[in-house]
């Protein structure tokens, strides 16, 4: 069972500068959420929080009933193998080539599988990116769109129930961005339970199940992708104007045809 | 205006105070992750050895270069100066209190903090700007184990290795300089160099060294972790884990001192 993830009363500054206020949202299991809002807003602080990554100043993250940052560490070293995190620039370890940046999560959480084994594993999952050529290389050799895509199947080699995105389609080619699309469907059939920070107008429009609207730090309003939509709040639907462009006005046939065989090429449903 | 400056003073003490009980905390979950670090997958030992070639094994030349040559300054201030008060034959207890428990340990000190502590607090604040040390927590890698015990582990060693190294070329500097000016046999040169040391300057100069390696790689990893988010930090940080550590060292060199005379 995919777990809901719950942040209650997050607040978070740096240097005298609020990055969350008071931030309460809840990311119910196996949904799919995404978070818009204003370049600045705190979608990625909000995201690395949640992640158990930015350890807040006041507020709690539960997994479940686990608080995130305060369990005992056997139970968080537990919870990491249940949480895949894409980070917004990839963050591959400069020192490790492809092959070992992937089989890192399996050698920390899968202590029963030899090294061949996980080496194996990692080339499979590779694969089916079109990356194993690459195993071999270094993170610096790669494109950014290499480098997004293999932070992805690092993210999820170890088949997370709960996944976290940064950005997942920046700076990827097409055929890259319809195998990550690809993914994340896979994901949403898994019933993950799936976050998402994104500014792409198209993938939120056929992806999110919820929506998460923030602000200067603050979530605005959550909920239902539909719900949200329609708010009559002027201020959320300046922001999802603003930051999912025409989405706000399309009218339900074109939905649907995203959400079928649109452009994108995702033939999944959003419910 | 008086209770403004104050309350400044207030709050930088309180700053300064809470900055020194992180870097304690810091220092203690070093201490509590190296003993378990064996059992950890993804720390290896060879992670552990490659920090001690590139620590101690790539600064034997400078290290040799430097103790060769304070060997002979030494000795040839020595000659030239003990027998004039009748005092000729203090000289070799000179070299070893000079060499192998002063210049040794702190030198050797201020050589792999100019190198390795400058390179640590590099790749670690840089590791942090590209958030890998993020990417690590993410996966469950708890990052004092795999990143600063490995450095801890080989600098510390690294500084114990390299001090002897230190004293051994220094002295065998002393010798070839005394060939030049008043050839003795090694035989008789290695006897009376003996018959000068210790025990308890073997056991000072291992204390400092083991000591100066903890206070550089402690520094080191705890300035390079120090840098936040922007790559500008970074050059700032080294110059922190530089100056700081050249303090500490010579502050714990000054106290091993005086014990050492109580």
């Amino acid at each position: 069972m995919s777990p809901t993830l719950r942040l209650d009363d997050v607040s978070l500054s740096r240097d005298g500068t609020t990055v969350l206020s008071n931030a309460s949202v809840e990311f119910s299991a196996a949904s799919t959420t995404f978070v818009v809002g204003d370049s600045g807003s705190g979608k990625s602080a909000l995201l690395k929080v949640a992640a158990g990554l930015l350890l807040p100043e006041r507020g709690s993250v539960r997994v479940d009933d686990t608080d995130i940052y305060t369990a005992a560490e056997s139970k968080r070293l537990a919870l990491r193998a249940k949480i895949g995190f894409l980070f917004q620039d990839s963050a591959l370890w400069a020192n490790r080539n492809v092959l070992d940046n992937v089989g890192l999560p399996l050698l920390v959480h899968r202590r029963d599988l030899s090294a061949a084994d996980i080496a194996d594993i990692s080339r499979s999952r590779l694969a089916r990116f079109g990356l194993d050529p690459l195993a071999a290389a270094r993170p610096h050799e790669l494109s950014d769109g290499e480098q997004k895509a293999v932070a992805l199947v690092r993210a999820l080699v170890l088949d997370p129930e709960l996944v976290l995105m940064d950005e997942p389609l920046q700076s990827v080619d097409h055929r890259l961005r319809s195998r990550i699309e690809e993914e994340i469907g896979a994901m949403r059939d898994r019933n993950c339970t799936i976050v998402a920070v994104t500014h792409d107008e198209d993938l939120t429009a056929v992806m999110a199940e919820h929506l998460v609207v923030m602000r200067a730090g603050e979530v605005l309003t959550y909920g239902p992708f539909d719900e949200v939509k329609a708010s009559p709040d002027a201020e959320v639907r300046g922001i999802l104007e603003h930051v999912l462009g025409e989405i706000v006005s399309y009218d339900t046939d074109l939905l649907q045809i995203l959400s079928g065989d649109g452009p994108t090429g995702l033939g999944s449903e959003r419910s | 205006m008086a209770v403004a400056a104050l309350e400044r003073i207030g709050r930088d003490l309180r700053a300064r105070v809470r900055k020194l009980f992180y870097a304690t905390g810091f220092f203690l979950q070093v201490l509590r992750h190296t003993p378990g670090v064996a059992r950890q997958p993804h720390v290896s030992l060879k992670g552990i050895v490659l920090q001690i070639l590139f620590t101690g094994y790539e600064a034997f030349g400078i290290v040799a270069l430097v103790s060769l040559s304070i060997g002979a300054i030494i000795i040839i201030q020595g000659i030239a100066l003990l027998p004039r008060f009748g005092q000729g034959e203090l000289v070799y207890s000179i070299l070893i209190i000079v060499i192998v428990r002063e210049l040794g340990p702190i030198l050797t000190a201020f050589i792999i903090t100019a190198r390795s502590g400058t390179a640590i607090a590099t790749e670690l604040g840089s590791m942090v700007v590209s958030h890998e040390v993020e990417a690590y927590v993410a996966v469950g890698v708890n990052p004092i184990s795999y990143l600063v015990v490995p450095r801890f582990i080989g600098v510390t060693v690294s500084v114990v290795v390299l001090t002897i190294y230190f004293s051994i070329f220094g002295l065998f500097g002393s010798y070839l300089v005394t060939q030049l000016i008043e050839p003795i046999p090694l035989r008789d040169y290695t006897q009376n160099l003996l018959s000068a040391l210790q025990l308890v300057d073997i056991v000072s100069t291992f204390f400092k060294s083991i000591v100066f390696g903890i206070v550089i790689s402690v520094v080191a990893t705890f300035e390079g972790f120090a840098v936040e988010r922007s790559s500008t930090e970074i050059p700032q940080r080294v110059i922190r884990a530089v100056s700081r550590g050249f303090v500490l060292c010579f502050v714990a060199n000054a106290i091993i001192t005086l014990i050492y005379y109580l």
